[in-house]
């Protein structure tokens, strides 16, 4: 083998994959060492969103019921389920995929609405779907409440899930408001919410409940 | 005749800016300006993976054989950027990671890593490829978040998320898509280019313009023929 002549074939082989070699080393360690991190904030960051959506007082959180393409959480205190939280993904956000949470008591009501992500434009469609606290200049000391109120994802508080089906924005002639500027967004958020509520009507979890 | 350390580190922020000065690494400068915070967030991870990159590469290159090089190169700076990429989203706020999204892979073949890893930390010793990475990561950080600024001003009035004034009174959509972007770093190309050449002039020297802006070489209009 030509050991010697540093360009042969078999040396440069042998250096790239030893190169290779070592970062994947490296890379094994370091994903090693952030792996329990990394799991803590995904899972904690779907039940934080959880108890931003004013439901029933619960501490667990019940196996997930798939219907229709959407996913159905009951949540529970002391075993007995109080509410549900329903979460389905559009592909019709103005940048791509918003996913949703919706959250619904025993009723059938609409307790909250979250959107767990989306990639809209910064002050336009991403307005419509985050509850921020606005920092201007006179408010750069107040403590941001737990919850902000959002005009956008407030408005299906209260509704009932059995009148779902054909929600639309003021901008088809539906009832629900919109912003100007992200009406792709607006429009995006209300057929998801749509989406999930009326699911939830059809799927008949309430009665499930009931019964038990 | 070498540079002093320090210039080797502040020639990246103003002289020799990556985006403005050597046009490197638009791709994230356009697309990834639309707010300031998601700006400085870029620039900051190019800039662990310019420092970490520079100096492993100006600590191998003198024993790796030269004609697989690049791809050795490569493999050192998409470690980095795992690396990098493993670290934001164990610990960087949600809001921000999932805004960089796939932008932080693209790192590796953001040209100014590749770039400086080829003219620069391939023929320096590790010191000064330290300095050049962190200075050159300085400039595109610094660059990136007056263009988030900026943008972020021009559409919804705030600036990292603090609203500096009520609203606009008129939708200005522009800034936050990609042809505003191009339009904006226009016009700041063209001012770097008219506060250097008022430099060279009062220091009565010839104004060299930076290679990719040097007009003499296309012949379109007659700017050419220079005054």
């Amino acid at each position: 083998m030509k050991l010697r002549n540093r360009e042969s074939l078999p040396v440069l082989g042998l250096f790239l994959g030893g190169i290779a070699l070592l970062a994947a080393l490296v890379l094994a360690v370091v994903s090693q060492l952030t792996a329990e991190p990394i799991r803590k904030s995904q899972e904690s960051k779907k039940v934080n969103e959880f108890k931003r959506l004013r439901l029933p007082e619960f501490d667990r959180i019940g196996d997930v019921v798939d219907i229709d393409g959407k996913s159905f959480y009951p949540v529970e205190k002391d075993g007995k389920t109080v509410g549900f939280v329903g979460s389905a993904v559009t592909r019709k956000g103005y940048a791509g995929e918003i996913e949703a949470l919706v959250g619904f008591d025993l009723a059938g009501r609409i307790t909250g609405v979250q959107i767990l992500r989306q990639k809209e434009t910064p002050g336009l469609g991403a307005e419509v779907c985050s509850r921020k606290f606005q920092r201007t200049i006179f408010n750069l000391s107040e403590e941001a409440p737990e919850i902000p109120a959002q005009q956008y994802l407030d408005q299906y508080n209260g509704k009932n899930a059995q009148e779902a089906g054909a929600w639309k924005t003021s901008a088809d002639g539906g009832e629900f408001i919109y912003k100007t500027g992200a009406t792709v967004t607006s429009r995006a958020v209300t057929s998801v919410v749509d989406e999930i509520a009326s699911a939830f009507a059809k799927s008949g979890l309430t009665e499930m409940e009931k019964k038990q | 005749m070498k540079n002093t350390l320090f210039q080797d580190f502040s020639k990246g922020i103003w002289k020799e800016n990556p985006v403005l000065v050597l046009l490197l690494g638009t791709c994230p400068t356009l697309a990834l300006t639309s707010s300031a915070a998601n700006g400085f967030g870029m620039g900051i991870a190019t800039t662990c993976v310019l420092a970490g990159s520079n100096l492993v590469i100006s600590l191998i290159a003198g024993f790796t054989p030269k004609k697989i090089r690049i791809p050795v190169y490569i493999v050192v700076i998409a470690g980095f950027v795992t690396v990098v990429d493993l670290l934001l989203q164990a610990y960087a706020p949600s809001s921000l990671y999932e805004a960089l999204g796939i932008f932080i892979p693209l790192i590796v073949v953001n040209c100014i890593v590749l770039g400086r890893a080829e003219a620069f930390a391939s023929r320096n010793t590790p010191l000064r490829s330290i300095l050049d990475g962190i200075g050159m990561g300085l400039g595109f950080t610094l660059t990136l978040t007056m263009l988030g600024m900026i943008r972020e001003f021009l559409t919804c009035g705030a600036v990292f998320g603090i609203k500096l004034i009520p609203s606009w009174t008129v939708d200005f959509l522009l800034p936050g898509a990609a042809p505003g972007a191009f339009i904006i770093v226009g016009c700041i190309l063209a001012l770097k280019s008219y506060f250097n050449r008022r430099a060279a002039i009062k220091a009565h020297r010839l104004y060299v313009p930076p290679q990719g802006l040097n007009c003499h070489n296309c012949g379109i209009c007659r700017i050419a023929d220079d005054k």
